[in-house]
């Protein structure tokens, strides 16, 4: 009788708490999937090379000599040591620390140490045909974005973007340049799709950013799915867009032309959402760690101006009447150096609320009471997808 | 039949051997519980009444000194009412006591009343310096470690003593399973490339090596210019036990997890303790020659002074990455839980595969998969 399974809005609670969830997520869901690896200037030049843990999988993608972009499965054919470290320039070879087996930065190998002596019987082809050249996974760009796929023929990514494109900003990634400070990384304790969850939820951002988000008009968002993906927009506040150029903090990102201008914050299925603003073009990526323990890492593009347009927009801004009447106000009254809630800082309240809601899934009396029709559409919708990703690929 | 059905394998292993929380309970039932476990040097079991209590695989033990300087092993619970008799580790008077039944035991596990059984006795062994402890009584510790002994190194472990003092005793938590780790100390097939810096004192190439029973030895000679000018170079004094033709690197792998390091200058006990089926403790106890520090001093200063001798042997095999990048330390040590640690990263991996075998200097690896597996099954079909 009281067996009934405890359920968020489409999935079990368990899905947020259990680490037989996570594992199938982990499987059929984050190894299964197009995933976010970095920016395209991670890699500029040949040797260049990044590393990424997508789900089950930990991929590299290094530049050739010919300037093209390769992914590999990071790892040593012999006994599967994981080839290379998270970053690194100008590459000529990929050596295994252990015993030295050597590829080319086309993943062929090309050394086995003692060869003759310690493998006669391996191969009598040249070593590049004897089935052990590196897994070769795919590669491809985005908006200037850099995603893997653990599958060499992989689905397009194109294709997997094509209906959700014409719901994004006209930001164009590339013309930007990152702001070194703008890189922020923290360790949430709550399951990775309650960030998502809370990333995708319009009915709260005139509530628990009711002091910090105000200078966007919530009111009049528009959001909606196309495939497995989420898109919304939402217009500037009519005070705000009147004294933009002052008001900015950032020079104003001169290619969204004028009518264009407001909040585009997509998600993209499954962990890499995007928010693409008058100012400032982010990614927001999500790596679960542990069913109860996810990694949010934020990287920031600006306008390619010189430092001293920058100290100038800040002191315009600093002048502006807008920010007495919007942004950077704690929602409730306290230390904003020890309470988030008194920050004044949109994202210490959502790490807040993620944190304090993953603590409640434990309780025998937890249950969702309502669901808002518009504004917390997506959540479910959001479920759903899951599930039914997880259902499609399962078997 | 679904194709995809196959057992990802290590060389004798499946992957979930060092992966699962299933395999690791196996090994701890099967292995670590029914093997002879080290305790600890001679030399720590001073005086009557000394008593430490551990557990390890499935069993407690407490082991004590007893009147005659003797040390006897026990399971550590009461054979009354079962429950542990003893904490950590102290200083007993002449008896054992439960309060809980008011059971009182001599310092040999006899019950001083004739109505009570005597606590459950454990086998205590010394090999080469060490206790050791095995869970049933009446084992003999020779009967186990007998056959190697002709393979390891000449060292009077006795006469040689531990430097470190308890708090500074390498102890280190490594991410990866334990099989990793003895897997990577018995590989002779890396030691000329990940140590292509730090192990340059020894001829890889005249390794030799084999087993016998579950046991592993390995012996190489040192490099020639060091074997000559051992006296100067050497960085500390020369463990004078072993004879000039003999001396040489003796590495030999105890099973299941007890590995010795018998150098020209010092001697090691490397120590594995599994925590989780991806977590390891390895623990590092060195013993030198016993001298008055100034003979150290006097040994390291001449050493120091062979600085380009050195140099032309010890650096780091690839350049810094990061800050504390372990590949740039010139330290074997961090060059091993490095390359364990990538190791056991990739076993996640749906692509994951042992790509080839070393027919030599990888053939020790796919052995002790075999040693753990067979040791496994034979204790699973023992009759209780």
């Amino acid at each position: 009788m009281a067996n009934k399974k405890t359920m968020m809005h489409a999935l079990p609670v368990e899905a947020y708490t259990s680490q037989e969830w996570f594992d199938l997520e982990m499987k059929h869901v984050f190894s299964k999937t197009w995933q976010f690896a970095g920016l395209v200037e991670d890699v500029a030049n040949p040797g260049d090379y990044i590393s990424v843990q997508a789900g089950l999988n930990n991929i590299f993608i290094i530049k050739g000599r010919d300037n093209r972009l390769r992914a590999f499965h990071n790892m040593c054919r012999h006994r599967g040591t994981q080839l290379l470290r998270a970053v690194g320039k100008a590459k000529k070879a990929i050596t295994c620390p252990y015993h030295d087996w050597t590829y080319d930065l086309e993943g062929k190998l090309v050394s086995i140490p003692k060869k003759e002596e310690e493998f006669p019987d391996l191969c009598n082809k040249e070593l590049h045909d004897c089935g052990l050249n590196l897994h070769e996974a795919s590669v491809d760009i985005f908006k200037g974005m850099l995603f893997v796929h653990p599958e060499k023929n992989a689905p397009s990514l194109m294709e997997y973007f094509k209906g959700v494109e014409p719901h994004l900003g006209p930001h164009i990634p590339e013309e930007l340049v990152e702001y070194q400070e703008g890189y922020y990384e923290k360790e949430i304790k709550a399951n990775w799709k309650i960030v998502v969850e809370n990333n995708i939820d319009h009915y709260h951002l005139a509530h628990l950013h009711e002091g910090t988000l105000n200078m966007y008009d919530h009111d009049k968002a528009q959001f909606g799915w196309v495939g497995p993906h989420y898109w919304f927009y939402e217009p500037l506040v009519e005070d705000y867009r009147k004294d933009l150029k002052n008001a900015s903090l950032t020079p104003v990102i001169d290619h969204v032309p004028e009518d264009k201008i407001g909040a585009y914050v997509p998600w993209f299925f499954p962990n890499i959402g995007l928010a693409e603003s008058e100012g400032t073009w982010s990614t927001f990526h999500v790596t679960p760690l542990a069913p109860d323990r996810t990694l949010v890492s934020f990287r920031t593009k600006v306008m390619n101006s010189s430092e001293w347009e920058f100290t100038k927009q800040a002191a315009k801004s600093s002048m502006s009447k807008i920010w007495t009447k919007y942004g950077a106000k704690g929602k409730y009254e306290g230390d904003p150096n020890t309470d988030p809630m008194a920050s004044g800082d949109f994202m210490e309240e959502d790490v807040y609320a993620c944190e304090q809601q993953q603590k409640s899934l434990q309780s025998p009396m937890f249950s969702i009471g309502a669901q808002a029709q518009r504004g917390e559409y997506a959540m479910e919708k959001f479920q759903s997808v899951v599930k039914e990703w997880i259902e499609k690929y399962k078997d | 039949m679904v194709a995809e059905a196959k057992i990802p394998m290590m060389h004798n292993l499946p992957v979930s051997a060092y992966t699962s929380q299933k395999w690791f309970d196996l090994e701890q039932k099967h292995i670590f519980s029914t093997t002879w476990q080290f305790l600890g040097f001679i030399e720590e079991f001073k005086k009557p009444g000394n008593y430490m209590c551990l557990d390890i695989g499935y069993n407690s033990f407490l082991v004590v000194m007893d009147n005659n300087y003797e040390v006897k092993a026990f399971h550590n619970y009461c054979s009354t009412c079962k429950t542990p008799i003893l904490k950590n580790f102290g200083r007993l008077g002449k008896y054992i006591y439960c309060p809980t039944k008011n059971v009182t035991y001599d310092l040999e596990g006899n019950s001083t009343n004739a109505n009570f059984p005597s606590l459950t006795i454990a086998s205590i062994g010394v090999f080469k310096g060490m206790y050791f402890i095995h869970p049933n009584p009446n084992e003999d510790i020779n009967d186990f470690f007998g056959e190697v002994l002709p393979y390891l190194g000449p060292h009077k472990v006795e006469k040689l003593v531990e430097y470190s003092k308890p708090e500074e005793i390498y102890v280190k938590e490594v991410n990866c399973n334990w099989k990793i780790i003895v897997e990577n100390y018995i590989d002779q097939y890396h030691l000329a490339h990940l140590h292509s810096g730090t192990l340059n004192m020894y001829q890889h190439d005249k390794a030799e090596f084999g087993w016998v029973g579950p046991h592993y030895w390995f012996y190489e000679p040192l490099e020639e210019e060091y074997h000559e000018k051992l006296d100067s170079v050497s960085e500390y004094p020369l463990i004078d036990s072993v004879p000039k033709e003999a001396i040489g690197g003796y590495v030999p792998w105890l099973f299941p997890n007890i590995g010795l390091s018998e150098e020209e200058n010092s001697w090691t006990a490397f120590h594995v303790t599994p925590i989780s089926p991806s977590k390891t403790l390895v623990t590092l106890r060195s013993k030198l020659m016993n001298l008055p520090t100034k003979e150290f001093t006097k040994q390291a200063n001449k050493s120091y002074a062979e600085e380009e001798f050195w140099n032309r042997r010890i650096f780091p095999k690839y350049e810094a990455h990061f800050e504390g990048d372990p590949m740039a330390t010139a330290d074997f040590m961090e060059e091993d839980v490095y390359v364990c640690e990538q190791q056991q990263k990739s076993l996640q991996s749906p692509k994951f595969s042992v790509g080839a075998q070393a027919e030599k200097g990888e053939f020790a690896v796919a052995k002790f998969q075999q040693v753990v597996k067979e040791w496994i099954e034979k204790q699973r079909t023992l009759p209780k």
